[in-house]
Protein backbone atom coordinates (compact mmCIF):
# COMPACT_ATOMS: atom_id res chain seq x y z
CA UNK A 1 0.00 0.00 0.00
CA UNK A 2 1.38 3.52 -1.02
CA UNK A 3 0.09 6.39 0.48
CA UNK A 4 0.67 9.46 -2.32
CA UNK A 5 2.93 11.41 -0.61
CA UNK A 6 2.13 14.85 0.61
CA UNK A 7 3.59 18.15 -1.24
CA UNK A 8 4.03 21.38 -0.21
CA UNK A 9 5.41 24.60 -2.02
CA UNK A 10 7.76 26.76 -0.18
CA UNK A 11 8.06 29.98 -1.67
CA UNK A 12 11.16 32.45 -0.39
CA UNK A 13 11.48 36.11 0.01
CA UNK A 14 12.40 36.55 -4.07
CA UNK A 15 9.29 33.97 -4.69
CA UNK A 16 11.53 31.70 -5.75
CA UNK A 17 8.84 28.29 -5.23
CA UNK A 18 10.49 24.84 -4.23
CA UNK A 19 7.78 21.75 -3.93
CA UNK A 20 9.05 19.42 -1.19
CA UNK A 21 7.36 16.60 0.10
CA UNK A 22 5.91 17.22 3.98
CA UNK A 23 8.29 14.58 5.43
CA UNK A 24 11.17 17.45 4.38
CA UNK A 25 9.09 19.89 6.09
CA UNK A 26 8.33 18.64 9.08
CA UNK A 27 12.56 18.55 9.96
CA UNK A 28 12.05 22.42 10.90
CA UNK A 29 9.93 22.62 14.21
CA UNK A 30 8.71 25.93 12.50
CA UNK A 31 7.25 24.85 9.25
CA UNK A 32 5.82 21.81 11.15
CA UNK A 33 3.71 24.36 12.82
CA UNK A 34 3.18 26.31 9.88
CA UNK A 35 1.79 23.38 8.12
CA UNK A 36 -0.37 21.93 10.64
CA UNK A 37 -1.69 25.40 12.25
CA UNK A 38 -2.43 26.54 8.45
CA UNK A 39 -2.89 23.75 6.03
CA UNK A 40 -2.58 26.18 2.70
CA UNK A 41 -0.70 24.68 -0.30
CA UNK A 42 2.12 27.69 -0.53
CA UNK A 43 3.89 29.04 2.32
CA UNK A 44 5.75 32.00 1.78
CA UNK A 45 9.18 32.32 4.02
CA UNK A 46 9.69 36.01 3.60
CA UNK A 47 12.96 35.59 6.11
CA UNK A 48 15.04 33.65 3.54
CA UNK A 49 16.41 34.17 0.36
CA UNK A 50 15.84 31.95 -2.52
CA UNK A 51 19.40 30.96 -2.79
CA UNK A 52 19.72 30.37 1.53
CA UNK A 53 15.79 28.49 1.39
CA UNK A 54 17.60 25.58 -1.78
CA UNK A 55 20.60 24.92 0.47
CA UNK A 56 18.07 24.16 3.61
CA UNK A 57 15.81 22.34 1.54
CA UNK A 58 19.12 20.18 0.36
CA UNK A 59 20.07 19.74 3.65
CA UNK A 60 16.76 18.42 5.03
CA UNK A 61 15.88 16.60 1.73
CA UNK A 62 19.51 14.46 2.58
CA UNK A 63 18.61 14.16 6.49
CA UNK A 64 15.16 12.82 5.98
CA UNK A 65 15.83 10.14 3.47
CA UNK A 66 18.19 8.95 5.98
CA UNK A 67 16.33 8.86 8.66
CA UNK A 68 13.58 6.90 6.97
CA UNK A 69 15.75 4.49 5.14
CA UNK A 70 18.12 4.50 7.83
CA UNK A 71 16.76 1.09 9.58
CA UNK A 72 19.21 -1.36 11.31
CA UNK A 73 22.23 0.28 9.33
CA UNK A 74 22.13 3.43 11.04
CA UNK A 75 25.46 3.46 11.95
CA UNK A 76 27.05 3.19 8.05
CA UNK A 77 24.41 5.53 7.30
CA UNK A 78 25.14 8.01 9.91
CA UNK A 79 28.90 8.17 8.33
CA UNK A 80 27.66 9.21 4.89
CA UNK A 81 25.43 11.44 6.35
CA UNK A 82 28.59 12.86 8.33
CA UNK A 83 30.79 12.45 4.84
CA UNK A 84 27.44 14.28 3.14
CA UNK A 85 27.36 16.64 5.64
CA UNK A 86 31.29 18.26 5.39
CA UNK A 87 31.25 18.28 1.61
CA UNK A 88 28.08 20.62 2.15
CA UNK A 89 29.80 22.93 4.37
CA UNK A 90 33.32 22.07 2.95
CA UNK A 91 32.57 24.74 -0.23
CA UNK A 92 30.28 27.10 1.48
CA UNK A 93 31.70 30.64 1.86
CA UNK A 94 31.00 31.99 5.25
CA UNK A 95 28.40 34.84 4.20
CA UNK A 96 26.27 31.47 3.20
CA UNK A 97 27.26 29.97 6.69
CA UNK A 98 25.71 33.14 8.48
CA UNK A 99 22.78 33.22 6.17
CA UNK A 100 22.25 29.47 6.78
CA UNK A 101 22.97 30.12 10.37
CA UNK A 102 20.63 33.13 10.59
CA UNK A 103 18.04 30.69 8.71
CA UNK A 104 17.86 27.38 10.42
CA UNK A 105 17.54 29.68 13.56
CA UNK A 106 14.79 31.25 12.56
CA UNK A 107 13.16 27.96 10.56
CA UNK A 108 14.45 25.79 13.85
CA UNK A 109 16.13 23.42 12.48
CA UNK A 110 18.47 22.28 15.39
CA UNK A 111 20.89 19.78 13.45
CA UNK A 112 20.95 22.07 10.45
CA UNK A 113 22.00 25.44 13.17
CA UNK A 114 24.80 23.11 15.26
CA UNK A 115 26.18 21.87 12.08
CA UNK A 116 26.56 25.20 10.61
CA UNK A 117 27.96 26.95 13.94
CA UNK A 118 30.03 24.53 14.43
CA UNK A 119 31.78 25.42 11.01
CA UNK A 120 32.39 29.03 12.67
CA UNK A 121 33.60 27.78 15.71
CA UNK A 122 36.03 25.13 13.49
CA UNK A 123 36.90 28.17 11.71
CA UNK A 124 37.96 30.24 15.20
CA UNK A 125 39.56 27.76 16.63
CA UNK A 126 42.18 27.51 13.57
CA UNK A 127 43.09 30.85 14.18
CA UNK A 128 45.92 31.93 16.59
CA UNK A 129 44.98 35.33 17.57
CA UNK A 130 42.39 37.74 17.60
CA UNK A 131 43.90 39.81 14.62
CA UNK A 132 43.77 36.27 12.49
CA UNK A 133 40.07 35.58 13.46
CA UNK A 134 39.32 39.19 12.29
CA UNK A 135 41.27 38.97 9.31
CA UNK A 136 39.29 35.38 8.54
CA UNK A 137 36.18 36.31 9.40
CA UNK A 138 36.46 39.68 7.71
CA UNK A 139 35.48 41.81 11.00
CA UNK A 140 36.80 44.99 11.21
CA UNK A 141 37.44 45.95 14.93
CA UNK A 142 35.46 48.84 16.04
CA UNK A 143 37.61 49.37 19.39
CA UNK A 144 39.92 52.67 19.10
CA UNK A 145 43.93 52.07 19.82
CA UNK A 146 43.13 53.10 23.60
CA UNK A 147 40.14 50.72 23.86
CA UNK A 148 41.90 47.97 22.37
CA UNK A 149 45.00 48.18 24.63
CA UNK A 150 42.75 48.40 27.47
CA UNK A 151 40.61 45.09 26.70
CA UNK A 152 44.24 44.04 25.80
CA UNK A 153 45.24 44.73 29.36
CA UNK A 154 42.01 43.74 30.65
CA UNK A 155 42.47 39.84 29.47
CA UNK A 156 46.30 40.47 29.37
CA UNK A 157 46.32 36.66 31.20
CA UNK A 158 44.35 35.10 28.52
CA UNK A 159 47.43 34.85 26.00
CA UNK A 160 49.68 32.89 27.41
CA UNK B 1 24.56 38.49 5.47
CA UNK B 2 28.15 39.88 6.56
CA UNK B 3 28.09 38.84 10.24
CA UNK B 4 25.48 37.48 12.85
CA UNK B 5 23.23 38.86 15.39
CA UNK B 6 24.43 38.59 18.76
CA UNK B 7 22.20 35.66 19.67
CA UNK B 8 23.05 34.10 17.08
CA UNK B 9 27.19 34.91 17.61
CA UNK B 10 26.10 33.45 21.59
CA UNK B 11 25.84 29.81 19.80
CA UNK B 12 28.74 30.03 17.85
CA UNK B 13 30.93 31.48 20.25
CA UNK B 14 29.62 28.85 22.85
CA UNK B 15 30.64 25.84 21.17
CA UNK B 16 34.95 26.53 21.71
CA UNK B 17 36.41 26.03 25.13
CA UNK B 18 36.69 28.09 27.95
CA UNK B 19 40.42 28.09 27.22
CA UNK B 20 40.39 29.96 23.73
CA UNK B 21 37.23 31.87 24.62
CA UNK B 22 39.15 34.50 26.36
CA UNK B 23 40.92 36.49 23.83
CA UNK B 24 37.56 36.68 21.92
CA UNK B 25 36.67 40.23 23.65
CA UNK B 26 39.44 41.81 22.11
CA UNK B 27 38.23 41.19 18.33
CA UNK B 28 35.29 43.87 18.10
CA UNK B 29 33.23 45.05 20.99
CA UNK B 30 30.24 43.24 19.46
CA UNK B 31 31.93 40.13 20.70
CA UNK B 32 33.22 41.50 23.61
CA UNK B 33 29.15 42.57 24.73
CA UNK B 34 27.74 38.85 23.80
CA UNK B 35 30.32 37.02 25.92
CA UNK B 36 29.61 39.28 28.70
CA UNK B 37 26.03 38.45 28.36
CA UNK B 38 23.92 36.33 30.84
CA UNK B 39 22.25 34.96 27.55
CA UNK B 40 26.16 33.71 26.80
CA UNK B 41 26.50 32.49 29.50
CA UNK B 42 22.91 30.63 30.17
CA UNK B 43 23.99 29.00 26.67
CA UNK B 44 27.02 27.66 27.35
CA UNK B 45 26.50 26.11 30.61
CA UNK B 46 23.23 24.20 30.00
CA UNK B 47 25.14 23.08 26.99
CA UNK B 48 27.70 21.53 29.05
CA UNK B 49 25.81 20.95 31.99
CA UNK B 50 23.97 17.96 30.63
CA UNK B 51 27.08 16.07 28.86
CA UNK B 52 29.14 14.46 31.16
CA UNK B 53 32.03 14.69 29.28
CA UNK B 54 32.16 18.16 30.54
CA UNK B 55 32.24 17.09 33.99
CA UNK B 56 35.87 17.43 34.89
CA UNK B 57 37.42 17.36 38.07
CA UNK B 58 40.52 15.85 40.38
CA UNK B 59 40.95 14.22 44.28
CA UNK B 60 43.80 16.44 45.37
CA UNK B 61 45.12 15.45 48.10
CA UNK B 62 46.03 17.67 50.83
CA UNK B 63 49.50 18.12 51.03
CA UNK B 64 48.42 20.06 47.87
CA UNK B 65 50.77 18.89 45.21
CA UNK B 66 49.30 16.08 42.89
CA UNK B 67 45.97 15.06 42.15
CA UNK B 68 45.67 11.16 43.53
CA UNK B 69 42.83 10.99 40.75
CA UNK B 70 42.20 13.39 38.01
CA UNK B 71 39.21 12.73 36.25
CA UNK B 72 38.45 14.98 33.21
CA UNK B 73 38.39 14.92 29.41
CA UNK B 74 41.45 16.54 27.57
CA UNK B 75 40.35 19.65 25.12
CA UNK B 76 36.69 19.51 25.49
CA UNK B 77 35.35 22.86 27.50
CA UNK B 78 38.83 23.74 28.82
CA UNK B 79 40.71 23.22 26.24
CA UNK B 80 43.40 22.17 28.59
CA UNK B 81 46.55 20.12 27.36
CA UNK B 82 47.89 18.68 30.57
CA UNK B 83 46.59 17.79 33.34
CA UNK B 84 46.48 20.38 36.64
CA UNK B 85 48.64 19.47 38.62
CA UNK B 86 51.20 19.67 36.19
CA UNK B 87 51.47 23.22 35.25
CA UNK B 88 50.86 25.59 38.46
CA UNK B 89 54.34 25.57 39.50
CA UNK B 90 55.57 26.22 35.44
CA UNK B 91 52.90 28.87 35.23
CA UNK B 92 53.86 30.57 37.78
CA UNK B 93 57.27 30.74 37.65
CA UNK B 94 57.03 31.73 33.95
CA UNK B 95 55.38 34.85 35.25
CA UNK B 96 57.46 36.00 37.90
CA UNK B 97 60.81 34.98 35.68
CA UNK B 98 62.72 36.99 38.49
CA UNK B 99 61.49 35.39 41.43
CA UNK B 100 62.13 31.50 40.95
CA UNK B 101 59.56 29.65 43.52
CA UNK B 102 61.26 26.69 45.08
CA UNK B 103 58.01 25.24 46.66
CA UNK B 104 54.72 25.60 45.01
CA UNK B 105 51.32 24.18 46.99
CA UNK B 106 47.91 24.43 45.95
CA UNK B 107 46.64 24.97 49.80
CA UNK B 108 42.81 25.23 49.12
CA UNK B 109 40.08 24.44 46.43
CA UNK B 110 37.15 26.74 46.03
CA UNK B 111 33.24 25.08 44.57
CA UNK B 112 33.74 27.12 41.53
CA UNK B 113 37.04 26.33 40.58
CA UNK B 114 39.40 28.70 41.87
CA UNK B 115 42.34 27.08 43.80
CA UNK B 116 44.81 29.24 46.43
CA UNK B 117 48.20 28.83 46.00
CA UNK B 118 51.56 29.35 48.49
CA UNK B 119 54.15 29.49 46.75
CA UNK B 120 58.25 29.93 48.64
CA UNK B 121 60.59 31.20 46.34
CA UNK B 122 63.95 30.92 47.06
CA UNK B 123 64.97 34.46 47.67
CA UNK B 124 65.46 34.53 51.76
CA UNK B 125 62.90 31.86 51.63
CA UNK B 126 59.55 34.95 50.96
CA UNK B 127 56.42 33.22 50.67
CA UNK B 128 53.17 34.60 48.60
CA UNK B 129 49.80 33.76 48.10
CA UNK B 130 47.89 33.55 45.10
CA UNK B 131 44.20 33.04 44.32
CA UNK B 132 44.13 31.52 40.48
CA UNK B 133 41.78 30.32 38.08
CA UNK B 134 43.42 26.73 36.82
CA UNK B 135 42.02 26.80 33.31
CA UNK B 136 41.97 31.00 32.12
CA UNK B 137 45.23 31.13 34.17
CA UNK B 138 43.80 34.60 35.61
CA UNK B 139 46.07 35.04 38.71
CA UNK B 140 46.24 37.68 41.53
CA UNK B 141 48.56 38.12 44.09
CA UNK B 142 47.11 38.43 47.96
CA UNK B 143 49.94 40.15 50.33
CA UNK B 144 50.21 38.45 53.02
CA UNK B 145 49.67 39.67 56.47
CA UNK B 146 52.66 40.12 58.76
CA UNK B 147 50.84 37.41 61.26
CA UNK B 148 51.04 34.96 58.12
CA UNK B 149 54.67 35.44 57.63
CA UNK B 150 56.31 32.04 57.61
CA UNK B 151 57.71 31.84 60.97
CA UNK B 152 54.22 32.75 62.57
CA UNK B 153 52.47 30.55 60.63
CA UNK B 154 52.09 27.53 62.41
CA UNK B 155 50.92 24.32 60.41
CA UNK B 156 48.04 26.38 58.77
CA UNK B 157 44.86 25.59 57.12
CA UNK B 158 43.83 27.37 54.50
CA UNK B 159 40.20 27.76 52.86
CA UNK B 160 38.50 29.80 49.68
CA UNK B 161 34.98 30.56 49.93
CA UNK B 162 33.44 32.96 46.88
CA UNK B 163 30.20 34.61 46.39
CA UNK B 164 28.33 34.45 42.65
CA UNK B 165 25.57 37.05 42.19
CA UNK B 166 22.29 35.52 40.04
CA UNK B 167 24.42 36.00 36.98
CA UNK B 168 27.03 33.92 37.52
CA UNK B 169 29.26 36.33 38.13
CA UNK B 170 31.74 36.23 40.90
CA UNK B 171 31.44 38.85 43.16
CA UNK B 172 33.94 38.12 45.84
CA UNK B 173 36.02 35.58 47.35
CA UNK B 174 37.71 35.17 51.17
CA UNK B 175 40.98 33.39 52.01
CA UNK B 176 40.99 31.97 55.51
CA UNK B 177 43.34 30.78 57.65
CA UNK B 178 43.29 29.01 60.56
CA UNK B 179 46.33 28.61 62.04
CA UNK B 180 47.12 25.71 64.63
CA UNK B 181 49.38 24.48 67.37
CA UNK B 182 51.78 22.07 67.50
CA UNK B 183 49.05 19.97 69.36
CA UNK B 184 46.48 20.80 66.43
CA UNK B 185 44.31 23.23 68.09
CA UNK B 186 43.43 26.14 66.80
CA UNK B 187 45.34 29.48 67.50
CA UNK B 188 43.92 31.86 65.63
CA UNK B 189 41.95 32.59 61.97
CA UNK B 190 42.54 35.44 60.12
CA UNK B 191 40.02 36.51 57.42
CA UNK B 192 41.12 38.25 53.85
CA UNK B 193 38.46 39.93 51.88
CA UNK B 194 38.34 40.60 48.49
CA UNK B 195 36.55 42.83 48.95
CA UNK B 196 37.90 45.27 51.57
CA UNK B 197 41.15 44.06 50.68
CA UNK B 198 42.14 43.58 54.37
CA UNK B 199 43.31 40.98 56.53
CA UNK B 200 40.83 40.98 59.57
CA UNK B 201 41.04 38.74 63.22
CA UNK B 202 38.84 36.39 63.65
CA UNK B 203 37.91 35.51 67.63
CA UNK B 204 36.30 32.01 67.14
CA UNK B 205 35.32 30.07 69.79
CA UNK B 206 36.71 27.03 68.78
CA UNK B 207 39.92 26.84 70.23
CA UNK B 208 39.45 23.78 71.92
CA UNK B 209 39.18 21.83 68.48
CA UNK B 210 41.84 20.23 66.75
CA UNK B 211 41.33 21.17 62.72
CA UNK B 212 42.85 17.58 60.80
CA UNK B 213 41.41 18.21 57.41
CA UNK B 214 41.61 20.77 54.66
CA UNK B 215 38.64 22.50 54.05
CA UNK B 216 35.77 21.70 52.09
CA UNK B 217 34.43 25.27 50.13
CA UNK B 218 30.88 25.06 49.28
CA UNK B 219 28.31 27.92 48.57
CA UNK B 220 30.24 30.72 50.56
CA UNK B 221 31.01 28.17 53.96
CA UNK B 222 33.97 26.37 54.72
CA UNK B 223 33.78 23.04 56.53
CA UNK B 224 36.46 21.33 58.62
CA UNK B 225 36.41 18.09 60.08
CA UNK B 226 37.53 18.67 63.33
CA UNK B 227 37.95 16.33 66.31
CA UNK B 228 37.84 17.76 70.14
CA UNK B 229 40.11 16.83 73.22
CA UNK B 230 38.08 13.85 74.24
CA UNK B 231 38.44 12.41 70.57
CA UNK B 232 35.11 12.75 69.28
CA UNK B 233 34.39 13.94 65.71
CA UNK B 234 32.79 16.86 64.75
CA UNK B 235 32.26 19.05 61.42
CA UNK B 236 33.02 22.70 61.92
CA UNK B 237 31.03 24.92 59.23
CA UNK B 238 31.84 28.35 58.86
CA UNK B 239 29.70 30.93 56.82
CA UNK B 240 31.79 33.38 55.73
CA UNK B 241 28.76 35.52 53.75
CA UNK B 242 26.54 35.73 56.53
CA UNK B 243 25.34 39.80 58.33
CA UNK B 244 25.95 38.72 61.62
CA UNK B 245 28.44 38.78 64.01
CA UNK B 246 32.15 36.49 63.87
CA UNK B 247 31.03 34.41 66.37
CA UNK B 248 27.38 33.60 64.69
CA UNK B 249 29.72 32.26 61.35
CA UNK B 250 30.64 28.93 63.15
CA UNK B 251 28.50 26.24 63.47
CA UNK B 252 29.74 22.42 64.93
CA UNK B 253 27.35 19.58 63.62
CA UNK B 254 27.99 16.17 65.42
CA UNK B 255 28.27 13.39 62.69
CA UNK B 256 25.00 11.68 62.26
CA UNK B 257 26.29 8.35 63.08
CA UNK B 258 27.80 9.91 66.58
CA UNK B 259 26.87 6.71 68.62
CA UNK B 260 27.83 3.89 66.34
CA UNK B 261 29.86 1.35 65.16
CA UNK B 262 31.07 2.60 62.22
CA UNK B 263 34.06 1.37 59.24
CA UNK B 264 35.74 4.02 57.79
CA UNK B 265 37.59 7.60 59.56
CA UNK B 266 35.00 9.93 59.65
CA UNK B 267 37.70 12.53 58.02
CA UNK B 268 38.06 10.48 54.44
CA UNK B 269 34.26 10.03 53.87
CA UNK B 270 33.03 13.55 53.27
CA UNK B 271 33.14 15.07 49.79
CA UNK B 272 31.13 17.34 48.01
CA UNK B 273 28.18 16.71 45.16
CA UNK B 274 25.49 18.75 43.57
CA UNK B 275 26.40 21.40 45.91
CA UNK B 276 25.93 19.73 49.04
CA UNK B 277 28.08 18.29 51.11
CA UNK B 278 27.91 14.57 51.44
CA UNK B 279 29.08 11.74 53.89
CA UNK B 280 29.28 8.15 53.39
CA UNK B 281 30.27 5.35 56.05
CA UNK B 282 29.34 1.64 56.78
CA UNK B 283 27.50 1.52 59.68
CA UNK B 284 26.70 -1.45 61.93
CA UNK B 285 23.71 -2.44 63.18
CA UNK B 286 22.43 -5.48 65.49
CA UNK B 287 19.49 -7.25 64.30
CA UNK B 288 16.47 -8.22 66.47
CA UNK B 289 17.97 -12.07 66.66
CA UNK B 290 21.49 -10.13 67.74
CA UNK B 291 23.32 -10.73 64.43
CA UNK B 292 25.18 -7.91 62.97
CA UNK B 293 23.68 -5.55 59.77
CA UNK B 294 26.02 -3.39 57.47
CA UNK B 295 25.23 -0.57 55.99
CA UNK B 296 26.51 1.51 53.00
CA UNK B 297 25.30 5.07 54.31
CA UNK B 298 25.40 8.51 52.30
CA UNK B 299 24.05 11.25 54.51
CA UNK B 300 23.98 14.82 52.93
CA UNK B 301 24.29 18.36 55.42
CA UNK B 302 21.30 20.44 54.65
CA UNK B 303 20.37 23.92 56.72
CA UNK B 304 18.29 21.76 59.55
CA UNK B 305 21.36 19.25 59.24
CA UNK B 306 22.38 15.83 58.21
CA UNK B 307 19.56 14.08 56.13
CA UNK B 308 20.40 10.54 54.98
CA UNK B 309 19.80 9.61 51.47
CA UNK B 310 20.56 6.54 50.89
CA UNK B 311 21.07 3.41 52.45
CA UNK B 312 22.08 0.11 50.71
CA UNK B 313 23.76 -3.07 51.95
CA UNK B 314 27.29 -2.90 50.93
CA UNK B 315 27.76 -6.44 49.18
CA UNK B 316 30.35 -8.70 50.64
CA UNK B 317 33.49 -6.98 49.21
CA UNK B 318 32.76 -4.34 51.72
CA UNK B 319 31.73 -6.12 54.68
CA UNK B 320 33.58 -8.60 57.45
CA UNK B 321 36.63 -7.41 59.79
CA UNK B 322 39.33 -6.91 57.46
CA UNK B 323 38.48 -4.98 54.44
CA UNK B 324 41.24 -3.54 51.51
CA UNK B 325 39.38 -0.26 50.12
CA UNK B 326 38.76 3.01 52.14
CA UNK B 327 35.96 5.95 50.44
CA UNK B 328 37.83 7.63 48.06
CA UNK B 329 34.84 9.95 46.91
CA UNK B 330 31.54 10.58 45.69
CA UNK B 331 31.31 11.52 41.79
CA UNK B 332 30.27 15.54 42.32
CA UNK B 333 27.84 15.20 39.08
CA UNK B 334 27.35 12.07 39.72
CA UNK B 335 25.28 11.26 43.80
CA UNK B 336 24.79 7.64 42.97
CA UNK B 337 27.93 6.62 42.01
CA UNK B 338 31.05 6.17 45.04
CA UNK B 339 34.57 5.12 44.12
CA UNK B 340 36.60 3.31 46.76
CA UNK B 341 40.35 2.47 46.32
CA UNK B 342 42.84 -0.13 47.58
CA UNK B 343 45.76 0.70 47.61
CA UNK B 344 47.29 -2.81 48.92
CA UNK B 345 45.76 -4.63 45.82
CA UNK B 346 45.80 -1.49 43.72
CA UNK B 347 42.78 -1.58 42.72
CA UNK B 348 39.46 0.72 42.16
CA UNK B 349 35.85 -0.06 43.26
CA UNK B 350 32.68 1.63 41.70
CA UNK B 351 29.38 1.62 43.54
CA UNK B 352 25.99 2.37 42.51
CA UNK B 353 24.58 3.60 45.98
CA UNK B 354 21.21 3.44 44.88
CA UNK B 355 21.27 -0.40 43.60
CA UNK B 356 24.52 -1.31 45.71
CA UNK B 357 26.02 -3.04 42.45
CA UNK B 358 29.39 -3.15 42.40
CA UNK B 359 32.55 -3.22 40.15
CA UNK B 360 36.12 -3.72 40.73
CA UNK B 361 38.86 -2.25 38.31
CA UNK B 362 42.60 -3.46 38.91
CA UNK B 363 43.62 -3.27 34.80
CA UNK B 364 45.30 -0.06 34.68
CA UNK B 365 47.72 1.38 31.97
CA UNK B 366 50.40 3.22 33.05
CA UNK B 367 51.25 6.67 32.11
CA UNK B 368 54.68 7.42 30.50
CA UNK B 369 55.66 8.71 33.79
CA UNK B 370 55.12 5.92 35.55
CA UNK B 371 53.73 8.03 38.26
CA UNK B 372 50.07 7.58 37.00
CA UNK B 373 47.94 5.32 35.80
CA UNK B 374 44.82 4.91 34.14
CA UNK B 375 41.88 2.47 34.43
CA UNK B 376 41.43 0.69 31.00
CA UNK B 377 37.92 1.08 31.06
CA UNK B 378 37.68 4.75 31.82
CA UNK B 379 40.33 6.71 29.87
CA UNK B 380 39.02 9.88 32.07
CA UNK B 381 40.07 9.03 35.26
CA UNK B 382 43.86 9.20 36.56
CA UNK B 383 45.22 8.09 39.05
CA UNK B 384 48.25 8.61 41.32
CA UNK B 385 49.89 5.93 42.62
CA UNK B 386 52.03 7.84 44.85
CA UNK B 387 50.21 9.17 47.15
CA UNK B 388 48.14 7.84 50.23
CA UNK B 389 44.25 8.11 50.80
CA UNK B 390 43.84 10.61 53.52
CA UNK B 391 42.58 14.03 53.41
CA UNK B 392 41.14 13.94 49.78
CA UNK B 393 39.45 16.66 48.74
CA UNK B 394 37.22 16.79 45.46
CA UNK B 395 38.19 20.05 43.41
CA UNK B 396 36.14 20.39 40.51
CA UNK B 397 37.44 22.40 37.60
CA UNK B 398 35.75 25.78 36.63
CA UNK B 399 32.44 25.18 34.50
CA UNK B 400 32.42 28.82 33.70
CA UNK B 401 35.02 31.43 33.17
CA UNK B 402 34.82 33.03 36.73
CA UNK B 403 36.96 36.23 36.46
CA UNK B 404 38.60 37.40 39.51
CA UNK B 405 36.89 40.52 40.80
CA UNK B 406 38.73 43.69 40.97
CA UNK B 407 40.33 44.47 44.04
CA UNK B 408 42.17 46.97 45.66
CA UNK B 409 45.84 46.70 46.24
CA UNK B 410 46.47 43.61 44.20
CA UNK B 411 48.72 42.68 41.89
CA UNK B 412 47.77 40.72 39.14
CA UNK B 413 50.38 38.37 37.65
Amino acid sequence: MENEKKMITLKSSDDVTFEVEEAVVLESQFLSHLVQDCPAPEHKIKEVTGKILSKVVEYCEKHVVVVVDGGDSSSSSGDDLKKWDDKFIKEMDLSTVYDLIAAANYLNIQALLDLMCQRVADVITACKDHKEIRETLGIVSDYTAEEEAEVLKENEWAFD
Amino acid sequence: MDSLTDDLWALVLAKLPIRIFTCFKVVCKQWKSVMESPFFRKHFVSMHENSSSSSSWLLMSTDGRDAIMDYYHQCDIWGLKRPLSSFIKSALNDKNPNQKYLDVKVVAYSDLGLILIYAISKIKEKSSLYVANPVSHECVEIFLDPLLEKSQLCIPQWGIATRVDENDILLSFKVVVVNRGLSGAMLNCLIYSSETGMWSLDNTPFSKYFFTESSISLNGNLHWFAINKDSQDFLISMDLYTNSTSSDRWRVSHFPDLEKTIKFDRSCCRTPCHGFLMYINIVSTTKVDGSLEEKLCVWRLQSEGWQLISQISPGSILTGDFINYAPLTINPFDAKTAYFWSEKQESMLYINLHTGKSLTYNQFELTSNRRTMIPAHDPRAVISLKNTCVGLVPFVLPQWLYRIPNMVAVRRV
